[in-house]
C-alpha cells in the first residue's frame, strides 16, 4: 500500500547530496556553444537598427542573431501575437531583440553589451487606470449573470462601492530560465528545457525553426520551481538556443541570471477590481456587481484563462444570491505577465475578502461572523457561472476553525492587548478558499501515460506530468506501484519527454497529478487485466493462448477477484496465488505485452462560454486559514505571529507532499500580499530584479506558529484514489496574511482602512497614518 | 612565494590554473570541478543556493572554530587560499547520506531540489557549531542559521521539521572528518605569500601587512577582504576590477583586542566574530547584528568592510558613528586615525588616500548606553531604508549624552556634532523629541526609491525617535503609552 503514505520526494535523495541534474548541471559539452539575449533599453518604441559590428568583431562571437533568422517569429499560446524577437515594435523595457551566439558564455555576455540598439521612443503606458481609460482591451470575457443585483442593491440596506487594486509577483522560481538545444540527425532537434509545458514547447521551437514537429523532441527532467512562470514562457527560450544550435550546428546553452529572467518574463497580473455590493445588517451579501480589470504587460500570452479565472473565483467561499461578474484584460507597457499559482484566482479571491473586511468595519462587526453568513452551505447552491458547489466542505472547515484556534478566546486576547496601546497593534483573520479544480480550457483536461512493466517486476512511467518540486512524480510512482503491487522504489517516472507522450497539457491548473495519476494508472489496469487473464488462466491450470490487447474499459471476467499486492498476485474467489515476477515471466514467454499506453479525459465538464454558465470545474478543493498579526505602529512593520490551516484534500494522496505544498503555497501568498513589491523606474524598468531588491519571505518570515491540518473527506469519488489537487489553492490562504494586517489597523482606525497589495511596511505605515486622523 | 591558488576541496588538494584564479568558487566548483550541487541563483549572496562550508587555517588559530557557511557565488578563488572548503557533495559520507540529509528525505524538506544544497550546508553548519559548543538545536538555532537560504517551495516548515529530527550524535563533525587531515598542510600553505600574474589579472595575497603596503602604494589595487561587496561589484554591476589585494592572510589583520577603556577590532574581523566579541560591551550592536544581512554573508564580511563600503545605508555605521569610534589607517609613512565622524565626506567619499589601508577601528568603552534601529521591507537579510542609532545617557531626568546617527535620509550617514551638543542638558521628555524630530528634519535630505518614498523615510524618522523614547521609558518603568 503506498496510496495516502507519506512517502518520500522521488528526487530528494539526490537533492540532498548534489547529484540531481537540473539543465545548467548538464555537462559542457566541447562543441558547445551559448546563446545571450539583448534587450530593448525603453518600454515602448519602433525599432530603427542593430548595430552588431562590434560583437561580431569580438574574439569568440559566432553570429548575432535576429527576427529575420526565425522561420517563424510569432507565437503565444492563446493568440499569435508576439515576437520571439522585436522586429518593429517594442512594447515593454528588456524585450529581447537579438540574439548574441558565442563560443562560451561569459564571451557571449560581454559581446551583447556591445551590440547598439537604436529605437524611436514612444510614449508609454504603464498605469492600469490609464490603460482602462485608453481602452487598451486585449480581451472582453462573456460576464457572469445571476439574478438581477442592480435592483438588490437598489434596494438593500447597506451597499459598499468601491476598487480594489493588488500587484504583481515575479515567481523566483530558483532555477532561471534554461535550455540546452542538441542538434540531430535529419534535422532534428532535441532541447532539454525547464518547462511546465513539453508539448507547447515543441510545437514552438518547430514552428520558429520551420520544422515539422516529429523533428524536434523537448525533454524535460526537472525544474528547480515553476509556480506557472514556466508554462507558457519557457518556450521561447527554447526557441533561442535552437536556433542557434541548428544555425551552427552545434549544441547551444542559454541559462538566465536571475535578474535577465526576472526583467524579461512575465509575472502575476495585478489586478485593478471595480465593485459594488449590497448586504444587510447581518452581513449576508445580498447582491453584488464586479468589474475585474487584469493588467496583461506588452502581449495576450494566457491572460484571457486568468481573467476567467479571477472571475470564476471571485465569489470566494462565498454565495451571491445576485451577481453580476465582467472582466476585461488590458495592454500596458511591462513584461507579458503570465501564469502564476492560483491563475488569477488569487486576484479574485482577495477582492471579496478584502469587502468582507470592510463590510466587518461598515457594521461593527467581527468579519469572521460575515465570512460565516455567507460561505456556501449544502451541495445545491450554485456559483456565479451555475455550477453547483458539490463536496462542499466549508461549513466543516469554518466550524473546525472556530473551534480548534480557540477564535473567541484570540479576539478578546487581541481586544485586549491592542487596549494597552503599547506600540504594537494586532489584528486577526480568516480567509477561505474554494478553488476550481480543471483547465477552464476543456480541452487541456487530458493526459497520456505510458507504463513499462520490466521482467524483474519494476517499472519504468512516463507522462506528460513535469516535476517542479511538487511531487507529481512521487505520486504517480504511488499510484502506479499502488496498481501494479509494487514497491514505491521499484518504480521510476522518467524525464518527460514528447517523444514518450505528445499532445500533453501543461503541468498547471493543479492538475498535473489528476490528469497524469489518472492516465497512469489506466495504463496500469491495461496491463493488469492482461495479467489477471493470464492469472486465472494459471489459477485453473488451463493452457492459454496470446492474450490480445486490452483496453482499460474492457470487462474482463474475474478480474475484481484478481488482487495486485506486496509483489504477489492472488486470486480470492479460487484462492491461489503467485508472484508478480513470476506471472510477468509467464507473461512474456506467452507474448503478453507487458507495457501499456493509456489516454484520460475528465469527464463531466460541461462550461459554455458563450453564456457564461456551466461546469466548469471537476471540483473544488476547499481550506480555510486563520492568521494573527502583529504590527509595529512606529515602523509599519509586520509579524506573522500564527497561521493556523485546515484543507480538504479528498484522500490525499501523499500527505507529507501535500502538506509541504500547503506549507509552501501559504508562504508564497504571504509574500504576494507583504513584501513582495515590484518596483519600476518611471521609463519602466524593472528595479526589483533580484534578492537584493525583491523580498521573498525568509525561514525568519514563517509564521511564528504555523500549522496545517488535512481533515477526513472520504466523499469524493470524481478524482483519482478520492484526492484532491493540492497545488494551488492554499496560495490563497496567504491572504489570511493580509486580512489580519487590514484587520489591525481597523483597530487604530477613525476611518475605514483602504490598503492596497502588497502591504509592505511602507503602505502599512502611511495607511495607520491616514486612518489615525 | 607561490604563483597560484592552494586549498583544500573536500578530499583533495587543490592547485588552481593561475588563470582561473580570480573565478568565483561556484564557477570553479560548477564549470572546472563537476560540482555542480553547488547552484548559482542570484549571484550576488542573498539567497544562499551557493552555500558552501569553509574553514580558514591561521597560525595563531584563534579566531575561526568552526566550518562557517559562505556563499561560493560571490566568493573569488584567490580570497580562499588556504582554506579548507566543503561542498554538499562533500557532505555524503562513506555509508551514503548523513543524518542531516536523511532527515531532510524523510520528512519532505526538499521538492524542487534547487535551494537543498545550500540549505544541506548550512544545516551542516549549524550541526558543526552545535556540537563544538554542546548545545542542543532549537527552532531559533535552525532559523538563525538559514535566514541567508531562501526556499521558494517548502514554506520552510518542513526544512524545520527536518532539522530538528537531526541527531547529532550520528553526525561525525567536519573538523574530524576532514580538517584533522589538512590542517598540517594548510598550515604550510598559509606561510606563503602569493602574487599571480596572468595576461588578465594581478592578484597579490601576502602574509604581512607590510607586503599589501608596498602592493597598494604602487598598484594601487582592489582590496579585497571578505569580498561580500567587490564580489557583488564583479558579478553585477560590471566592474571589470584587474588588480587585487587580498588581506586574508595577514594575521595580524584578524585580531580582537579588548582593554578597560576600548576595543580593538581589526579589519579582517568578520562582522560575525564582531558581534559575538561585542556582545558584553555593546549588546544592543550584538543584538542589532542579528538582523544584519545572512550568516554566510557574516562570516566573511567585515566589520571594517561595512564601515569602507560608506553607503548611506551601511547597517554599522549608525552605531560606529554614534559609538565615537576611531579608524586607523596604515600606509608606508606609518600609521594615522581618524574619528568615524570625520571618515565620510560626501557620497562613498572617504578621508582615507589611495595609498592606505584601514588597519583597524577603536571604539571607546562607555558607560552611555545605545539603542539602534533598523527598517527595511523584510525584517531578515535587507538592505535598510532607514537605520537610526542613538547613544544616550539619562541623569535626573535630563539627558547628560546625547548622539544621533540617522541613515537612509541623504548622502552619508547623517550625524551634526552641533545639534547633539544643543540637546545635550535637555529634559528628557516628549516635547524635546519633537524637539528633535524638528531639528533633524531641517536637515536630512531622504530620496525616494524602491526602499521607500521620502515621505515614508521621514515618518520613520519621527516614529523611531518616539520608538527611542518610549523603550526608554519602558526600561526606566515609566512608560504608559505609546507616544504616536
Amino acid at each position: 500500500m503506498t496510496i495516502g503514505k507519506n512517502k518520500r520526494h522521488d528526487s530528494s535523495p539526490t537533492h540532498v547530496n548534489g547529484k540531481s541534474i537540473f539543465v545548467d548541471d548538464r555537462p559542457t559539452l566541447q562543441n558547445e556553444i551559448y546563446v545571450q539575449v539583448v534587450g530593448a533599453q525603453c518600454a515602448k518604441g519602433k525599432l530603427q537598427s542593430i548595430d552588431a559590428s562590434e560583437a561580431l568583431e569580438t574574439k569568440g562571437v559566432l553570429g548575432v542573431l535576429t527576427a529575420n533568422d526565425f522561420k517563424n517569429n510569432i507565437w503565444g499560446t492563446i493568440v499569435k501575437e508576439q515576437p520571439l524577437l522585436c522586429s518593429d515594435q517594442i512594447l515593454y523595457y528588456d524585450e529581447p531583440i537579438c540574439l548574441v551566439v558565442a563560443e562560451n558564455e561569459s564571451i557571449a555576455r560581454s559581446a551583447a553589451k556591445l551590440i547598439k540598439v537604436s529605437i524611436k521612443e514612444e510614449e508609454p503606458t504603464f498605469d492600469i487606470q490609464k490603460a482602462i481609460d485608453q481602452k487598451n482591451f486585449c480581451y472582453v470575457a462573456t460576464p457572469f449573470l445571476v439574478g438581477d443585483p442592480d435592483s438588490q442593491i437598489a434596494k438593500a440596506t447597506h451597499t459598499l462601492k468601491g476598487s480594489f487594486y493588488c500587484g504583481g509577483q515575479e515567481h523566483f522560481y530558483m532555477e532561471s530560465q534554461a535550455c540546452i538545444a542538441y542538434p540531430m540527425e535529419r534535422g532534428q532537434i532535441e532541447v532539454h528545457a525547464s518547462s511546465q509545458h513539453p508539448s507547447e514547447t515543441q510545437h514552438l521551437v518547430a514552428s520558429a525553426l520551420g520544422l515539422n514537429y516529429h523533428q524536434v523532441t523537448c525533454v524535460v527532467k526537472r525544474m528547480g520551481g515553476g509556480f506557472g512562470g514556466k508554462e507558457s514562457q519557457a518556450a521561447p527560450v527554447a526557441a533561442y538556443a535552437a536556433l542557434a544550435a541548428q544555425k551552427f550546428g552545434r549544441p547551444c546553452r542559454i541559462a538566465w541570471d536571475k535578474d535577465e529572467d526576472m526583467a524579461i518574463t512575465g509575472k502575476r497580473h495585478p489586478f485593478l477590481n471595480f465593485y459594488e455590493v449590497a448586504f444587510n445588517d447581518e452581513g449576508k451579501i445580498l447582491g453584488a456587481k464586479f468589474d475585474l480589470y487584469a493588467d496583461v504587460g506588452a502581449y495576450t500570452d494566457l491572460s484571457p484563462s486568468i481573467l476567467e479565472r479571477a472571475m470564476f473565483h471571485i465569489d470566494g467561499a462565498y454565495y451571491f444570491p445576485d451577481i453580476e461578474v465582467k472582466g476585461t484584460c488590458v495592454k500596458t507597457n511591462t513584461h507579458s505577465n503570465t501564469a502564476f499559482r492560483g491563475f488569477g484566482g488569487p486576484q479574485g479571491t482577495m477582492t471579496i475578502e478584502s469587502i468582507i473586511e470592510d463590510i466587518a468595519y461598515t457594521l461593527k462587526k467581527d468579519a469572521f461572523e460575515i465570512r460565516k453568513v455567507n460561505i456556501y452551505q449544502g451541495e445545491d447552491q450554485k456559483t456565479p457561472y451555475e455550477q453547483k458547489v458539490e463536496n462542499n466542505q466549508l461549513p466543516k472547515l469554518f466550524n473546525l476553525i472556530e473551534t480548534e484556534t480557540k477564535y473567541n478566546e484570540r479576539r478578546n486576547a487581541i481586544n485586549q492587548f491592542n487596549a494597552k496601546r503599547n506600540g504594537k497593534v494586532r489584528g486577526l483573520s480568516v480567509s477561505a478558499v474554494k478553488f476550481g479544480i480543471a483547465f477552464t480550457a476543456k480541452f487541456l483536461n487530458q493526459g497520456n501515460a505510458l507504463v513499462n512493466l520490466h521482467l524483474d517486476g519494476t517499472a519504468q512511467v512516463s507522462t506528460g506530468a513535469t516535476e517542479m518540486g511538487q511531487g507529481v512524480n512521487s505520486k504517480i510512482a504511488q499510484i502506479v506501484s499502488h496498481a501494479l503491487g509494487i514497491d514505491y522504489d521499484d518504480v521510476i517516472v522518467m524525464p518527460t519527454s514528447t517523444e514518450k507522450n505528445h499532445n500533453t497539457s501543461p503541468t498547471a491548473a493543479s492538475s498535473g497529478s489528476d490528469i497524469n495519476g489518472a492516465a497512469a494508472l489506466a495504463a496500469c489496469n491495461k496491463i493488469k487485466k492482461r495479467l489477471s487473464i493470464l492469472a486465472k488462466k494459471h489459477f485453473l491450470g488451463e493452457t492459454f493462448d496470446d492474450v490480445k490487447e486490452i483496453d482499460a474499459d474492457t470487462e474482463v471476467e474475474g478480474y475484481k477477484e484478481i488482487i495486485f499486492k506486496d509483489g504477489i498476485v492472488s486470486d480470492l474467489k479460487l484462492k491461489k496465488e503467485i508472484k508478480l515476477k513470476e506471472l510477468i515471466g509467464m507473461a512474456y514467454m506467452n507474448r503478453v505485452s507487458l507495457g501499456d499506453y493509456a489516454h484520460f479525459k475528465t469527464d463531466g465538464l460541461g462550461f459554455d462560454k458563450k453564456t457564461g454558465k456551466g461546469k466548469a470545474f471537476n471540483y473544488f478543493t476547499n481550506g480555510v486559514a486563520l492568521t494573527e498579526v502583529e504590527i509595529d505602529e512606529y515602523t509599519g512593520e509586520l509579524k506573522i505571529l500564527t497561521s493556523k490551516i485546515h484543507m480538504d484534500l479528498g484522500r490525499p494522496l501523499n500527505p507529507g507532499i501535500d502538506k509541504g505544498q500547503v506549507t509552501g503555497a501559504f508562504i508564497q501568498g504571504a509574500g504576494w500580499v507583504t513584501t513582495e513589491n515590484l518596483f519600476y523606474s518611471p521609463q519602466g524598468k524593472l528595479l526589483s530584479h533580484s534578492p537584493t531588491t525583491y523580498k521573498i519571505p525568509s525561514i525568519q518570515d514563517m509564521p511564528r506558529d504555523f500549522e496545517v491540518n488535512l481533515i477526513e473527506n472520504l466523499d469524493l469519488t470524481v478524482n483519482v484514489y478520492g484526492s484532491k489537487a493540492v497545488g494551488e489553492p492554499p496560495f490563497l490562504l496567504g491572504q489570511s496574511v493580509w486580512m489580519a494586517a487590514k484587520n489591525a489597523l481597523a483597530y487604530r482606525a477613525n476611518k475605514m482602512p483602504q490598503i492596497t497589495s502588497p502591504a509592505t511596511n511602507e503602505v502599512i505605515l502611511m495607511e495607520l497614518e491616514r486612518v489615525k486622523g | 612565494m607561490r604563483n597560484f591558488i592552494s586549498f583544500y576541496l573536500n578530499h583533495e588538494l587543490v592547485e588552481v590554473q593561475p588563470e582561473d584564479s580570480s573565478l568565483t568558487l561556484a564557477t570553479y566548483l560548477r564549470k572546472k570541478k563537476s560540482l555542480t550541487g553547488t547552484k548559482i541563483v542570484c549571484a550576488e549572496g542573498d539567497c544562499g543556493a551557493c552555500t558552501v562550508l569553509v574553514k580558514r587555517v591561521h597560525q595563531k588559530n584563534t579566531l575561526n572554530r568552526n566550518f562557517e557557511t559562505v556563499n561560493s557565488c560571490i566568493a573569488p578563488l584567490y580570497l580562499l587560499d588556504s582554506c579548507h572548503i566543503v561542498t554538499v557533495e562533500g557532505i555524503e559520507n562513506e555509508e551514503g547520506l548523513n543524518n542531516i540529509q536523511q532527515m531532510m528525505v524523510e520528512n519532505q524538506g526538499s521538492q524542487c531540489g534547487y535551494c537543498t544544497p545550500g540549505f544541506i550546508c548550512a544545516l551542516a553548519g549549524m550541526a558543526e557549531e552545535t556540537i563544538n559548543e554542546g548545545k542542543e538545536i532549537t527552532v531559533q538555532r535552525i532559523k538563525n542559521h538559514t535566514t541567508g537560504n531562501l526556499c521558494r517551495c517548502t514554506g520552510y516548515l518542513p526544512i524545520i521539521e527536518s532539522a530538528q529530527k537531526i541527531d547529532l550524535k550520528k553526525i561525525e563533525t567536519l573538523e574530524k572528518r576532514y580538517f584533522s587531515n589538512s590542517k598540517e598542510k594548510l598550515e604550510e600553505v598559509a606561510k606563503e605569500t602569493v602574487r599571480i600574474e596572468t595576461q588578465d589579472y594581478s592578484i597579490y595575497a601576502p602574509t604581512t601587512l607590510k607586503e599589501a603596503l608596498e602592493f597598494k602604494e604602487g598598484h594601487n589595487p582592489t582590496i579585497n577582504s571578505g569580498g561580500t561587496d567587490v564580489g557583488v561589484w564583479i558579478n553585477k554591476r560590471g566592474h571589470d576590477e584587474k588588480k587585487f589585494l587580498s588581506l586574508n592572510k595577514i594575521d595580524e589583520l584578524y585580531e580582537f583586542t579588548e582593554t578597560s577603556d576600548a576595543i580593538e577590532i581589526g579589519s579582517k574581523v568578520t562582522l560575525t566574530k564582531a558581534a559575538q566579541n561585542l556582545d558584553s560591551s555593546f549588546p544592543e550592536f550584538s543584538r542589532k547584528m542579528k538582523i544584519f544581512a545572512s550568516p554566510q554573508i557574516k562570516n566573511k564580511g567585515t566589520l571594517i568592510g561595512n564601515m569602507a563600503n560608506g553607503s548611506p545605508i551601511g547597517d554599522s555605521i549608525p552605531f560606529m558613528l554614534v559609538s565615537n569610534s576611531i579608524i586607523s589607517l596604515a600606509s608606508l609613512k606609518g600609521q594615522r586615525t581618524v574619528p568615524t565622524r570625520n571618515f565620510y565626506l560626501g557620497y562613498k567619499t572617504f578621508d582615507m588616500k589611495d595609498n592606505e589601508i584601514i588597519t583597524k577601528v577603536t571604539i571607546p568603552k562607555t558607560d552611555s548606553q545605545f539603542k539602534l534601529y533598523k527598517i527595511s521591507a523584510r525584517k531578515d537579510l535587507d538592505i535598510s531604508a532607514v537605520t537610526l542609532g542613538v547613544r544616550y545617557k539619562i541623569e535626573q531626568g535630563k539627558l547628560k549624552d546625547f548622539s544621533l546617527a540617522i541613515g537612509g535620509v541623504g548622502p552619508v550617514v547623517y550625524i551634526n556634532d552641533q545639534l547633539e551638543q544643543s540637546i545635550i542638558g535637555q529634559n528628557f521628555n516628549i516635547q524635546t523629541i519633537d524637539h528633535i524630530n524638528d531639528l533633524y528634519q531641517k536637515e536630512i535630505t531622504p530620496f525616494s526609491d524602491l526602499r521607500g518614498s521620502d515621505k515614508f523615510r521621514r515618518l520613520v524618522v519621527r516614529n523611531l525617535l518616539y520608538k527611542f523614547y518610549d523603550e526608554v521609558n519602558i526600561e526606566m518603568n515609566s512608560f504608559q503609552e505609546a507616544s504616536l
